[in-house]
């Protein structure tokens, strides 16, 4: 995708598991979009880095070690209408295995599976009451076809 | 009146389709866009998506769509069992 401002951007989630991980898959779901969704942080796969240091070098080598697809946290303005954030939350308690859809502001799409582990409310004076929802992706970022 | 087909002969290749994504006010629906007739509202169509997966769905309407027919469905689309 070229370079885009963000707004236009949005979550959506789908309870389903796909049929096939791939854009297809994902594809056939049903959405339900977080409407009052305010930001989505960075996310993506990341390996931790092993390293060794040979005793004759002294030079620390470096290697790929495990892969974490990696997670972060949805806010937004609480709104109990809002069915994307009603699944998100649902999603915490049943503890499964759920379906996300990135669309971005040019309309291009990425699909990921992950699982919200939390969805917390707070209230302040100066601002709407806002949600928050960690999500841990599980799977592969998939782009849209 | 729920008018299900009949299963295909066993020699009959299965309906090929894309699925597209049909998008309303707080979320989105898949459909398929398909060459040939159009199926009927209240049926159940089933066609076989690029992932090699038959997926069924209730017909909720059809329209000419670019020379092909857009079939859209009353609760979504799920993998034939």
């Amino acid at each position: 995708m070229a370079t885009t401002e963000g707004i236009g951007g949005f979550l959506s989630v789908s309870a389903a598991a796909p049929a096939t991980y791939d854009s297809t898959g994902y594809a056939a779901l049903t959405w339900l979009d977080v409407v009052k969704g305010g930001d989505i942080p960075e996310y993506g796969p990341a390996h931790s880095v092993v390293t060794f240091t040979p005793l004759k070098t002294g030079i620390v080598d470096k290697f790929h070690g495990e892969l974490n697809y990696g997670s972060f946290t949805l806010t937004g303005a609480l709104d109990s209408s809002d069915t994307g954030q009603v699944a998100l939350s649902a999603a915490r308690v049943s503890k499964d295995e759920i379906s996300f859809r990135e669309t971005k502001s040019d309309g291009t799409v990425q699909y990921f599976s992950g699982k919200v582990m939390s969805f917390t409310s707070g209230s302040s004076v100066g601002s709407v009451v806002p949600f928050s929802a960690m999500i841990e992706a599980t799977r592969a970022t998939v782009a849209g076809a | 009146m729920n008018k299900d087909k009949a299963p295909a002969p066993a020699d009959e290749k299965p309906v090929r389709a894309t699925v597209v994504t049909v998008a309303h006010a707080t979320g989105s629906n898949p459909a398929m866009l398909i060459d040939g007739p159009a199926p009927s509202k209240g049926d159940t169509f089933a066609a076989t998506l690029a992932n090699g997966v038959t997926y069924q769905g209730i017909v909720a309407a059809t329209k000419p769509s670019g020379g092909k027919t857009l079939v859209t469905f009353a609760n979504g689309i799920a993998p034939q069992e």
